[in-house]
């Protein structure tokens, strides 16, 4: 099991061509998917900090954290998973802080891959 | 179920990242990974298709990784279902509650392809011995059936060659004779009571040894070997006669055979006879004896009948003279009245000796008795064959002399006095008076024939004897 802790970078490449298979195709379509639904699932993060929404906020960062190990985009997932711990207690009152830090390391995690990507495309 | 080695692989994950990737791997893996994104997917599902193997997740909205698995375990009539849950949580209570839930095995997030290709091979290897393991149970509970069937069948033809064995037992054992059965090799293999008892041996003294040892080869010769042994070529045999030197019986035997039509022992029945033979001995002899006595009863028969002729004559005959006596002449004179009445002629003469008192009175009864016998020999030697004289009484004879006239038989009658009168005597002449009449008119009976006779003769005798007398005439002729 990687200590994804350690990592530093946005995404974990070797673990995103691990459960790949080596197929690039394949983690280009990946990573299509991650950011179309954590895209949305962030706008909806949002919305329901905005109301309060705890179980529904501990219901969405749960999911994202899950999508963003799943690819080892693990600073994102780590956020991911403070917020989730938080909601799920109920506790929502650093929600906006942490939205923050989430939307950073998605912004952070999606400059890295369009510039990994393009490179790798060229 | 499935291809060889290919597994169809439910996965139930909300995060469609997190599925796509589940699914590349169950899909590099070689299997055939299908995608749901919750519990109520995955659910109605597994409701239409059989999975053997299903990837959920723990946490979903909706229908949780634990809750689907409780409901997968209580499906029924269906393959066995292996469920992996997918945790990022390393709790020991939620390990617990997934396995109690009925989760087979767990896998770590994120994915580890290595660890999954683990998995999935463990849970090859328990769905397919689960798979070997419900095949064998049907061939076992097809075998079973199978053995219970043939069980039955064995169980009733038990019971059936029972019945039958018991029934062979009863009659062998139940027949009136010696009785016996043997194999090709002419052992003896069953002997009933009868049997034992005829030739004074135990069961155990009989099985399997020779027969002629057993019976005695007096009895078991040559001749009784070949017909036994010609039961195995199935050729029965009956009513030979075995004699063992004290005692005769009559042999059959016939071949016995197997369920195949085969032959495998013989049965041999021994009746014995000796008595029969003694007593038909017996009759011979007194066959022999009442020949015999048949033979002398004829001798008797024939001396009684002889006995009785000489009874007959004895009691026709006159002693003395050895013409017919009195009797006789009664007899004679009773037919010829019968015949008389149908217009036959005959004529009765009564003589009598002269002076036969003075006669004997001088010369004593022994020569009167000659004298007698001389009148009867000279009246019987004189007469016709037709005619008939017999010893009236005394010294009275009466001569009956048939188809003739009175007159006729005077002179017949007058030889007859010329024959007396011409007599040989020693001591002095002898003559005699005769009185003759015929039957018809009023003569009419014996009685009256006699008394006119009788009449006739007294009339001769009046007139100075030996002379003839005729009834009708009233007349004598006296002596030349």
């Amino acid at each position: 099991m990687k200590d994804y802790k350690e990592a530093s970078l946005p995404l974990d490449i070797e673990h995103l061509a691990d459960v790949s298979g080596g197929d690039w195709e394949f983690e280009c379509e990946l990573l299509d998917e991650y950011f179309t639904t954590a895209s949305t699932g962030l706008q909806s993060l949002s919305k329901a900090v905005e109301e309060a929404n705890s179980d529904e906020a501990h219901r969405l960062a749960h999911s994202l954290k899950g999508s963003s190990r799943s690819i080892g985009a693990w600073p994102m997932g780590d956020v991911c998973e403070q917020f989730d711990i938080a909601a799920r207690a109920g506790d929502l009152s650093e929600a906006g802080p942490m939205l923050e830090a989430i939307r950073a390391r998605f912004e952070e995690l999606e400059r890295f891959v369009r510039a990994k990507w393009n490179n790798k495309a060229a | 179920m499935e291809q060889q080695g290919r597994l169809r692989v439910l996965i139930a994950e909300d995060s469609s990242v997190s599925a796509k990737v589940l699914a590349k791997a169950v899909s590099d893996l070689g299997h055939v990974p299908t995608i749901t994104h919750s519990g109520e997917d995955a659910w109605q599902e597994l409701q239409a298709f059989d999975y053997p193997v299903v990837l959920t997740d723990w946490v979903m909205p909706g229908m949780e990784g634990p809750e689907l698995c409780s409901r997968i375990r209580a499906l029924e009539g269906r393959g066995y279902t292996y469920v992996i849950m997918l945790t990022a949580k390393g709790d020991r209570e939620d390990r617990i509650a997934a396995m109690t839930a009925g989760a087979d095995d767990f896998l770590c997030k994120p994915l580890d392809r290595a660890e999954l290709s683990a998995r999935l091979a463990v849970a090859q290897r328990i769905i397919s011995m689960q798979q070997r393991l419900e095949d064998a149970n049907r061939s076992l509970q097809d075998q079973q059936e199978e053995l219970k069937l043939a069980l039955d069948r064995v169980e009733r033809s038990s019971k059936v060659a029972e019945m039958s064995q018991k029934r062979f037992s009863q009659l062998f054992e139940g027949l009136p004779v010696p009785t016996f059965t043997l194999d090709a090799n002419l052992k003896l293999y069953e002997m009933n009571k009868r049997a034992l008892a005829t030739f004074d041996c135990a069961h155990h003294d009989a099985f399997e040894r020779s027969v002629a040892d057993v019976l005695g080869s007096d009895l078991i010769n040559t001749d009784a070997e070949t017909a036994l042994r010609g039961l195995f070529r199935n050729e029965p045999f009956s009513d030979r006669e075995w004699f063992d030197g004290e005692r005769t019986f009559i042999a059959s035997g016939l071949p016995l055979l197997g369920p195949d039509g085969g032959i495998v022992g013989g049965i041999v029945t021994l009746v014995d006879v000796t008595a029969a033979r003694k007593a038909e001995q017996e009759v011979e002899r007194q066959l022999v004896e009442i020949n015999e006595a048949h033979a002398q009863l004829e001798t008797a028969n024939q001396e009684l009948k002889e006995l009785n002729e000489r009874l007959n004559a004895l009691a026709t005959e006159d002693g003395l003279t050895g013409i017919a006596n009195h009797r006789a002449f009664q007899e004679r004179l009773n037919t010829l009245v019968g015949e008389g009445k149908r217009g036959r002629a005959f004529c009765l003469a009564l003589l009598d000796v002269d002076n036969f008192k003075s006669f004997n009175d001088s010369f004593g009864h022994q020569a009167g008795d000659e004298v007698l016998k001389a009148v009867a020999a000279c009246l019987k030697s004189s007469l016709r064959e037709t005619d008939f004289v017999a010893r009236y009484g005394g010294e009275e004879f009466c001569v009956l002399l048939l188809d003739v006239s009175c007159e006729r038989a005077g002179e017949l009658c007058d030889v007859l006095r010329a024959g007396i009168e011409a007599l040989p005597n020693p001591h002095r002449q002898v003559t005699a008076s005769f009185g003759v009449a015929e039957f018809g008119g009023s003569i009419s009976d014996g009685e009256a024939l006699i008394r006119a006779s009788d009449e006739a003769l007294y009339q001769a005798k009046a007139e100075g004897r030996n002379r003839v007398v005729l009834a009708s005439r009233r007349s004598g002729q006296s002596a030349a």
